[in-house]
């Protein structure tokens, strides 16, 4: 049997100046993510259902553009959410359903006052839902089922 | 349209753009492709109903790194098979790479970071990395 090689996705790809739309869903790719990534300006992220593991690096928080960012199904993707992912504040679409990533949602995400549809469930969440989503008036579908999430359920602001 | 697409189009020397979509083309890449170094936008986008038999096959050929006027490739919904040729790296001009939903495995060459003006790169759908599945050549 061939050995099994854990890859990356490119450092390279840092380079690519102008990289809006990265879409790679739904392949076998065993990779980091790298922080160089954060260079891009990135609009559309879809990475999901893949094999890729590691934390989510603060840098893509400087994806400034960002509208849609999904590593959904990514079962080895660990860490936390970055806080710096708050300066994206025009995304409408955040996905991270069903990975491992965990600890607390950061507050600084309810300055994200585009978003319309967070996927947060099968993740592993704790502490409570900050008050600050609660100023997320587009929103219409928010699913942070299948956490752990405690407290109460914060009121539109 | 049906059939395979003919090797004369290599004589087409001044061919800026060729869009082959929606059809029931099969076949591979002509290697005389390579002739059109005029080429800016290679257009091969499969019907999604289609069987593999009437979508276009083969690999995405390491020549194509010749065409560097290349601006816009779309291969979406066909049955290439194979890895992306590093040779993409050459294609400095290269705005879309786009080939969802074909057979396509290997890794993202690193050569991609080398394309300055490359905005969109889509390969969902694909066998990336399969390889390294020990479960197989099964797609995801």
């Amino acid at each position: 049997m061939k050995a099994i090689q854990l890859g990356s996705l490119p450092t390279d790809l840092g380079l690519s100046t102008q990289l809006m739309k990265f879409s790679i869903t739904a392949n076998k790719l065993t990779a980091t993510l790298p922080t160089e990534l954060g260079l891009v300006p990135m609009w559309k992220f879809h990475s999901g259902r893949n094999r890729l593991s590691g934390p989510i690096p603060p840098e893509l928080g400087l994806w400034s553009d960002l509208l849609i960012f999904s590593l959904w199904s990514s079962h080895n993707i660990t860490g936390t959410i970055p806080t710096e992912i708050g300066l994206s504040t025009n995304a409408i679409v955040f996905d991270l359903q069903i990975t491992q990533v965990g600890g607390t949602i950061p507050t600084e995400v309810g300055v994200m006052a585009s978003m319309e549809e967070l996927f947060w469930a099968e993740m592993k969440l704790t502490g409570t839902v900050p008050t600050e989503l609660g100023l997320w008036r587009n929103m219409w579908i928010m699913n942070l089922g299948s956490n752990a999430l405690t407290g109460t359920i914060p009121s539109v602001g | 349209m049906t059939g395979t697409t003919s090797s004369l189009v290599g004589e087409l020397s001044h061919l800026e753009a060729i869009d082959l979509s929606f059809n029931k083309l099969a076949g591979t890449i002509p290697e005389e492709f390579a002739k059109c170094t005029n080429l800016q936008a290679i257009v091969m986008e499969g019907v999604v109903s289609e069987s593999a038999e009437q979508k276009m096959s083969g690999t995405i050929p390491s020549w194509s790194g010749e065409l560097k006027e290349l601006r816009h490739v779309w291969l979406d919904e066909e049955a290439f098979t194979g890895t992306i040729p590093s040779e993409i790296g050459l294609l400095t001009n290269l705005m879309s790479f786009c080939a969802h939903v074909n057979q396509l495995t290997g890794s993202i060459p690193t050569e991609v970071g080398l394309l300055t003006d490359l905005w969109e790169f889509v390969v969902e759908k694909n066998c990336m990395d399969c390889e390294s599945d020990p479960t197989g050549l099964t797609p995801n």
